[in-house]
């Protein structure tokens, strides 16, 4: 369950979310929609613990980010940011970058196995040598949300995971991103500034304001 | 051993010349560096013959305490100039830089003169203040290189840097390659220095030395000395500054604040 209390956020003194309470029960499949520079992104960042509210609270399952908490906490909640970033090396490095900071014991994923992986998210083409900077953005952005994957959390942040990709990325991973849902129950938050994206049934859509979230029917 | 010719005030108004030269040349092309170059002039010669006095004031004294004094006192104004040369000002980067390179310098010439040129008691500011103002002088722009690189490297690669931390990375481990790539930056121009020091270059105390009557084999051991010192001097202070710049730039809860 995430909980947002009475969370207040600016930008260079300009205001982004006031007073902003939400709770989302862990499973929920979340549309979230609204005009670009509403704060949808803002909102991601403080969920993924990556900015602090200015006033209010933000809690994973009763957990709020500290010191302590920090990392493992971020490793709960998988966040895809808009652009795909890849570091510099190649594909398996990329994906692997997921295995860097786990606790100790967790062993990275066999080579077959990756393959195996890629290829459900049609990249089955591609050498796990080849540098992960050539890519085209659709493939990055398939690579990306493997590697979040690996990972395996409770939460997805998803910041328009769609709007630069071509029709068949797109097909693919929003195919994945529903059967994460259906099959695992996994928390899903997706942002989206385009009003007809087609995620299926099973999400739930909002629209963002700057003090509350409401649900579209 | 004979000692240095006297440059009479009278001699030393025909350097200034030079500058009127170099003041015609602005105004003619429009540089508008008229007010640098007299405020430059003006500076060079108040706070040389200041160093002067002090210098004499303090080699009567003959306190130790009096000396490392001066001697912090002028690692201050070096990390003042340091952070003016640094364009990040929304980081007040002024207290790391000053602690980094007063522990960095101390240290170093220390070493030089209590450890290598074996000065007898190590403080005397006859060796102290100037070796001590060589290493200063000479790893300024190191501490500048490497702050900078490591503030503008965190913002251009920003993303980089998230993405780190989101997969459950600490500040230290998501920063990793900036660290090593701002202190590496900081540490190349001391290394290259020892590349052209005496084919393209005299350094100043060498040449004092001999004008001042040294035989040139040992002016050039001193020279050795500082050259290699200055190396270390840098190495440690970019270290310093970098690690504690970067314990500015992230939060406690590991996130990124610039």
């Amino acid at each position: 369950m995430i909980s947002i209390q009475n969370l207040s956020f600016s930008y260079n003194k300009q205001p982004v979310l006031h007073n902003f309470s939400w709770d989302i029960p862990s499973g929920t499949f979340v549309l979230l929609q609204g005009p670009s520079g509403c704060g949808k992104s803002t909102l991601l960042r403080l969920l993924a613990g990556l900015s602090v509210p200015r006033e209010g609270s933000v809690t994973h399952n009763g957990k709020t980010l500290s010191a302590e908490s920090a990392t493992q906490l971020r490793r709960s909640v998988a966040y895809m940011q808009q652009i795909p970033v890849m570091v510099e090396g190649s594909i398996r490095e990329n994906v692997l970058l997921s295995f860097r900071y786990a606790p100790p014991g967790t062993l990275p994923l066999q080579d077959e196995k990756l393959r195996i992986l890629l290829e459900r998210l049609h990249l089955g083409n591609l050498s796990l040598d080849a540098e992960g900077e050539e890519l085209s953005v659709g493939q990055k952005q398939r690579l990306t949300f493997l590697r979040l994957l690996l990972m395996k959390p409770d939460v997805y942040l998803l910041d328009e995971p769609v709007a630069s990709l071509d029709r068949e990325s797109a097909a693919v991973l929003m195919e994945q991103v529903t059967a994460l849902h259906r099959d695992e129950r996994k928390t899903i938050i997706f942002v989206s500034h385009v009003e007809h994206t087609s995620v299926g049934e099973a999400a739930r859509r909002f629209r963002l304001y700057r003090d509350h979230a409401e649900e579209l029917r | 051993m004979q000692t240095a010719t006297d440059i009479s005030m009278s001699g030393l108004l025909f350097a200034a010349v030079f500058i009127l030269l170099a003041g015609i040349v602005s105004l003619r092309l429009h540089l508008k560096l008229e007010k640098d170059l007299f405020w430059g002039t003006v500076r060079t010669i108040t706070q040389l013959f200041l160093m002067g006095y002090i210098l004499r004031f303090i080699f009567v004294l003959d306190t130790w305490y009096l000396i490392l004094l001066l001697y912090v006192v002028m690692i201050a104004f070096a990390a003042s100039i340091a952070k003016g040369r640094i364009k990040e000002k929304t980081l007040n980067v002024f207290l790391p830089t000053f602690l980094s390179m007063l522990l960095s310098y101390m240290v170093v010439t220390w070493f030089m003169t209590a450890v290598i040129v074996q000065v007898q008691p190590w403080w005397e500011a006859k060796y102290f203040i100037p070796l001590g103002g060589m290493v200063i002088g000479n790893s300024i722009s190191a501490v500048a290189i490497s702050v900078e690189r490591l503030l503008s490297d965190l913002r251009k690669r920003r993303a980089e840097v998230e993405l780190h931390l989101s997969l459950g990375a600490t500040a230290s481990q998501a920063s990793g390659d900036f660290f090593r790539g701002a202190v590496k930056a900081g540490m190349i121009p001391s290394i290259t220095a020892m590349m052209g020091v005496g084919l393209v270059w005299l350094p100043g105390m060498m040449t004092g030395q001999i004008i001042a009557g040294s035989d040139p084999l040992l002016a050039v051991r001193y020279q050795i000395m500082i050259m290699l010192m200055l190396v270390g001097s840098a190495t440690i202070a970019t270290i310093l500054v970098v690690y504690f710049v970067r314990q500015k730039c992230f939060a406690a809860d590991h996130r990124l604040l610039v």
